[in-house]
């Protein structure tokens, strides 16, 4: 089976006044082509801080990721992209949801615009293009006038 | 290869045999910091703001000076020199004279008494006002929440700095009392909304919810839980409205209408230094200092508070 | 949305009502004879007709109805007390026209050189083209209007003599004025839009627009700017009343014969039709402003239409 997520020996560290405090120790694991993986834990264990590692979206140099630490997604290591492949990266070969859905969106655009803007980035759709596959993805999770609500 | 999973399995019906235990790092040190009361970690963290710190010290300062100021002097703010008209900043006259030969170091710091206590004064007596007009109306909500809030969106809308005027043109007295009455007028609109607008938001927040279902008397949720989490807004509200009450102070006494002689404010003395500020600079440049430091000063000093008091910034 | 803006124009009008209502009666309860430094030496007769004229020989109410009837019609604030013959509505549209010369400038530059500055500061936050701009931030807020004004005419016109100390009627009176009177402006913008932008920096949906792969500069421009620039138009009210304010100031010193000079002067003089007057005109434009930053404001947010 094809391996598109290697993680090895992945430490994550926050620098707060109190010192350093070690959030993600030495955690490993594979995920393998169309397996499901979940990570179960307490508030608190770490859980969030190493879905973030993945896509790097923790800050430096408040938060991080020790350089023992090892992330291979799709044959890439994640550690080692420079900004450019790291945009193309996020949101194409990973995606991520977040938990709270109230706060994880614009408040002042429309949903449908956000779905546009994934669309335009990486499937290079245009403007019109990706405006009719928004309202399908729309469409499909039973939003009622799509078109509307795209307005 | 694709795995299959029945999408209908259950937790309970995944064997045991699918799971494997791997321990407990029980050597490991416990990811936390150490436990720290709101008001003593909103004190450190003011103390490490440095720029902050630096304004609360050159505050005390200042103060200092104020209370103490006139009696190193060792002159009266309004003792009379003839001999002495109009000399730069000298060894016998550390800010120099004014026109009447007045020494100006005891004559800044009896200023500033003013200034300061209206600046003060001034902010408080507003945010009172204000804080219990607006905590009345978040508690009752409803039609009097309705009532009262548009009568403070009326008074808000109107230029204070009419009314400051108009009322001290009416009153054609220049007291310190009209003076505080006047810009005191419509002051305590601002801090009325802001409290209001913090005990609505804190009444639908879930903690207050959780006290109100484990049964806890609503006064009791008052006092525990929305005033402690407003009176640190209130706080860094009235440090942030003490320099506009000072700056409102010189304003207008600058354009005429505050303190008259012989009694003294940075703003009247500012506003006397200006005819000759061509040829005696110093004159104006010491009392308009004392305002923008301790206007400076307060300003940084709310900064500090209110990243200092936003409990949403613990780290 | 049209509900929306009927009913904050009726708050308008309440307000300007209550406002002129109450200036009115106010300036009608002091105590003495408004013309008392005029009549003094007037014969009798010519004494009263000044009386009938300014239609002092009535009962305060039915002063307060010819005032508004006048008003409401004709936009007609009557005459200047202390200068007969001067229509005080005339009187204030001159000296409004030359107010907004250099105040309109130092608004709107006030605005655009404050909002850059916060840009800047925002995305260099801690190095130093932020603390260069908070420095200019603090000076802008601190130092009082009249000590800035002195020192520039002190070192510009007098020491380098590079413009006009006072007057009017040139570009170059407008120069410094605008100067001193935006700086208060470009502080306050810079500060609040840099806090701001800081704010919605450390927004979730910020981080959920990064994970899906845009840009930073993407970012910047159509998730940050939007929402950080939206409640800056809440400070207008704010930046008119303090250019206003600082205006009185700056035409002092300045020598520029406009409101704010005037309205010292009426202040001073107890010419209490203008003082009226120019009250009724500065609060009308306070109030109507407020009205333009709302009815905007609620377009630019769509949340706010909702209420």
């Amino acid at each position: 089976m094809e391996k598109i997520l290697e993680v090895e020996n992945l430490n994550v560290s926050f620098n707060t006044y109190a010192g350093e405090v070690k959030a993600v120790r030495g955690v490993s694991f594979e995920l393998s082509r169309g397996e499901t993986l979940a990570f179960v834990g307490e508030s608190g264990c770490g859980k969030t801080v190493t879905a973030k590692s993945i896509l790097r979206l923790l800050k430096p140099p408040f938060a991080v990721i020790k350089p023992e630490s090892k992330i291979v997604c799709n044959g890439k290591d994640v550690l080692k992209m420079n900004k450019k492949e790291l945009c193309e990266f996020r949101g194409d070969e990973v995606g991520m949801i977040f938990q709270d859905p109230m706060t994880s969106l614009n408040p002042t655009m429309t949903v449908g615009k956000q779905i546009m803007e994934s669309l335009m980035i990486h499937k290079k759709l245009d403007k019109k293009a990706a405006r009719e596959e928004a309202i399908k993805m729309l469409k499909l999770v039973n939003i009622p006038s799509p078109e509307k609500s795209l307005a | 290869m694709m795995v299959n999973h029945d999408v209908t399995d259950r937790m309970e019906n995944i064997p045991d045999e699918k799971f494997t235990i791997i321990g407990i790092d029980k050597d490991a040190e416990a990811p936390t910091r150490p436990r720290v009361g709101y008001w003593r970690d909103a004190w450190r963290r003011l103390k490490e703001n440095k720029v902050a710190f630096a304004a609360l010290i050159i505050l005390l300062i200042l103060v200092f000076f104020i209370i103490f100021g006139p009696a190193i002097s060792g002159y009266e703010f309004e003792q009379i020199d003839a001999d002495a008209i109009n000399k730069g900043p000298s060894a016998e006259h550390w800010f120099g004279t004014d026109d009447l030969g007045r020494d100006l170091f005891a004559r800044v710091w009896q200023a500033g008494r003013v200034s300061i206590i209206i600046g003060i004064l001034g902010a408080v007596i507003a945010s009172v006002v204000g804080s219990i007009y607006g905590g009345i109306a978040a508690y009752f909500g409803g039609a009097v929440d309705d009532i009262m809030m548009r009568i403070v969106e009326v008074l808000l809308s109107i230029p204070y700095l009419i009314i400051v005027i108009l009322i001290s043109v009416i009153t054609d007295s220049k007291s310190l009392g009209t003076m505080l009455v006047a810009l005191t007028l419509t002051g305590w609109c601002g801090i009325a909304r802001l409290v209001r607008g913090q005990m609505l938001q804190l009444k639908s927040q879930e903690y207050v919810l959780a006290a109100n279902a484990l049964g806890v008397a609503p006064i009791k949720i008052i006092l525990k839980h929305m005033i402690p989490n407003t009176i640190g807004m209130i706080i860094v509200a009235i440090t942030f409205d003490i320099p506009g009450y000072i700056f409102s102070e010189a304003f207008l006494s600058y354009v005429g209408l505050g303190i008259q002689p012989p009694s003294t404010s940075w703003g009247a003395l500012a506003s006397a230094a200006q005819q000759n500020f061509m040829f005696y600079p110093y004159q104006l440049m010491f009392p308009a200092l004392m305002i923008a430091l301790t206007m400076l000063s307060f300003t940084l000093l709310g900064d500090g508070l209110r990243d200092a008091l936003d409990p949403k910034l613990r780290k | 949305m049209a509900k929306f803006i009927v009913k904050r124009i009726g708050y308008m009008l309440v307000t300007l009502f209550i406002v002129v209502t109450a200036t009115f009666f106010l300036m009608h309860s002091i105590p003495g004879d408004p013309l008392a430094h005029m009549a003094r030496n007037l014969p009798e007769q010519t004494r009263e007709n000044y009386y009938e004229k300014y239609g002092l020989d009535k009962s305060t109410s039915e002063q307060y109805l010819i005032f508004m009837k006048n008003l409401v019609t004709k936009g007609d604030l009557g005459e200047s007390l202390r200068y007969p013959g001067r229509e005080v509505t005339d009187t204030l549209l001159t000296n409004a026209s030359v107010s907004a010369q250099p105040g309109g400038l130092a608004l709107l530059a006030g605005i655009a050189i404050g909002i850059l500055l916060g840009i800047v500061a925002a995305l260099n936050k801690n190095r130093w083209p932020d603390y260069i701009v908070m420095f200019i931030a603090i000076l802008g807020i601190t130092v009082p209007v009249f000590v800035l004004a002195s020192v520039l005419q002190y070192f510009l016109s007098v020491k380098l003599m590079v413009l006009p100390t006072t007057g009017w009627g040139s570009w170059q009176n407008v120069v410094l004025p605008v100067i001193v009177l935006s700086f208060g402006t470009i502080a306050t913008y810079a500060r609040y839009v840099k806090s701001n932008m800081l704010d919605v920096m450390g927004q979730d949906y910020i981080l959920t627009a990064e994970a899906k792969g845009v840009s930073k500069l993407n970012v910047v421009k159509k998730h940050v700017l939007k929402n950080a620039f939206l409640p800056c138009m809440t400070l207008l009210v704010g930046q008119v009343s303090g250019i206003f304010t600082g205006s009185f100031v700056v035409e002092k010193i300045f020598g520029i014969p406009g409101l704010g000079f005037y309205y010292i002067n009426s202040i001073n003089d107890r010419d209490y039709t203008m003082i009226i007057g120019t009250t009724v005109f500065a609060a009308a434009l306070f109030v109507f402003v407020q009205l333009v930053v709302d009815i905007a404001y609620s377009i630019m947010d769509p949340r706010i239409r909702v209420k």
